[in-house]
C-alpha cells in the first residue's frame, strides 16, 4: 500500500483524486478523535472536514518528511480542543444514541439489531464518561493503531504518560461498560 | 474475577498493543501461561479492543460530503490545484533571492560598520582612549608625539 507521503507527492503533483485517499483513510478515525472531545456527531463531522479542507488547501506545508497521519491528528485535537472552549451547554451524557443513527453508523451483523444497538449505545456512553486524558490516546491506539511514541509526539506527553494513561482508559472503559450493562468486575 | 497480578498488571497494555521489549513480553507470556487471574484480565482487554475497533466504523458518505465544500469553497479542481504547483514551485526561488539580499545588505553593514570602527581607530585614538577608560597600550599607541603632530 502507498504511504500517506506517496499520496501526498502525487496529490501535490497534480492529481487532484489522490487526496481522497488520504480522506477514505483517516475520515472515521478523525471523526471519532473529535467527537471525543465535543461529543456531537455533527460536530465531529464538521471538524473532520475543516482538518480534511485545511490539509488539502496547505498540503504543501506539511514537511517534507514529516507525517501526514500526525500532521492531521493534530490540527483536529487543537480544533476540537477550541470548539470545547467555545462550548457553553452542559452535555448530557446519553450522546448521539438515536436508533436511527446508530443504524447510519454502519452494518451490524450477527446480532439482532435491539441487541447491537444496545451494547453500542453503553459502549458510546462508557467511552464518554472515561476522561478525555485517557480517551484520547486510547482512541489513537485502538483506531489508528498508532505506537506510543507516535501518540506521545502528537500530544506532546512523555511516553510514560501515555502508557499509564492508555492502561487506565482501558480499566476505567471496561468497569464504565460493565456497570452500563449490569454487569461489573 | 480475581484481579491481576500487582507486579504484572501495569504490563499488560503495553503487552497488548506491543511495546514491551521482546525479554519483558516473553517472561509475561510465561505469566500469563500459569496465572489465571491474568490472562482473564488480558482476554477482557482483547474483547474491548475488539469492540471499540468494531465501533468505529467508515462513513462512505464522508469523502462526498467533502467532495461539496471543497468545490463549494474553491470551484471546480482547477485554481486552488495551479496556485499550490505555483507556489511550490516558486516559493525556494523566492526564498534564495531574498536569502541572498538579507545577505547582501548584511555584508555592506558590516563593512560599513568595519570601515567606521577602523577610521575611528586610526583617526580617533584620544576618543575611543578616552570612552573606553584608561588603557595603557591605546594611550600609547595614540598619544600624539611630545611637543609635535603626527
Amino acid at each position: 500500500m502507498e504511504s500517506d507521503e506517496q499520496v501526498l507527492a502525487r496529490f501535490l503533483d497534480g492529481d487532484e483524486r489522490a487526496f481522497e485517499d488520504i480522506v477514505i483513510r483517516y475520515e472515521a478515525g478523525l471523526r471519532n478523535m473529535a467527537f471525543g472531545f465535543v461529543r456531537d456527531w455533527s460536530l465531529a463531522e464538521d471538524i473532520a472536514q475543516d482538518t480534511f479542507l485545511r490539509a488539502y488547501q496547505k498540503g504543501g506545508t506539511i514537511k517534507k518528511g514529516g507525517s501526514v497521519r500526525a500532521w492531521l491528528y493534530r490540527v483536529t485535537i487543537n480544533r476540537a480542543q477550541d470548539e470545547l472552549r467555545r462550548i457553553k451547554r452542559k452535555r448530557e451524557t446519553a450522546l448521539d444514541d438515536h436508533p436511527a443513527a446508530a443504524e447510519q453508523q454502519g452494518q451490524i451483523s450477527g446480532e439482532s439489531l435491539a441487541a447491537s444497538l444496545e451494547l453500542r449505545r453503553h459502549l458510546r456512553r462508557a467511552f464518554s464518561r472515561i476522561r478525555p486524558e485517557h480517551r484520547t490516546p486510547l482512541l489513537m491506539r485502538e483506531v489508528e493503531g498508532m505506537t506510543y511514541a507516535e501518540i506521545a509526539r502528537i500530544l506532546g506527553w512523555p511516553l510514560g504518560t501515555v502508557q499509564a494513561r492508555i492502561h487506565r482508559a482501558r480499566l476505567e472503559l471496561r468497569s464504565m461498560l460493565g456497570k452500563l450493562r449490569g454487569m461489573d468486575k | 474475577m480475581k484481579r491481576a497480578c500487582e507486579r504484572w498488571e501495569p504490563m499488560l497494555s503495553r503487552y497488548l498493543d506491543g511495546e514491551l521489549e521482546e525479554r519483558e513480553a516473553s517472561t509475561l507470556q510465561e505469566h500469563v501461561r500459569s496465572c489465571d487471574a491474568c490472562r482473564a484480565e488480558l482476554q477482557s482487554f482483547r474483547e474491548l479492543s475488539t469492540l471499540l475497533a468494531s465501533h468505529v466504523e467508515s462513513d462512505p458518505f464522508f469523502v462526498a460530503r467533502f467532495r461539496a465544500r471543497r468545490e463549494e469553497l474553491w470551484g471546480g479542481n482547477g485554481s486552488l490545484q495551479l496556485w499550490r504547483r505555483l507556489a511550490v514551485r516558486l516559493l525556494p526561488l523566492a526564498a534564495a533571492a531574498f536569502l541572498g539580499a538579507a545577505a547582501a545588505v548584511w555584508l555592506t553593514m558590516e563593512e560599513t560598520g568595519l570601515a567606521e570602527l577602523e577610521a575611528r581607530q586610526l583617526g580617533d585614538g584620544f576618543l575611543m582612549a578616552a570612552e573606553e577608560g584608561p588603557n595603557p597600550v591605546l594611550q600609547i599607541a595614540f598619544e600624539p608625539f611630545p611637543g609635535g603632530e603626527h
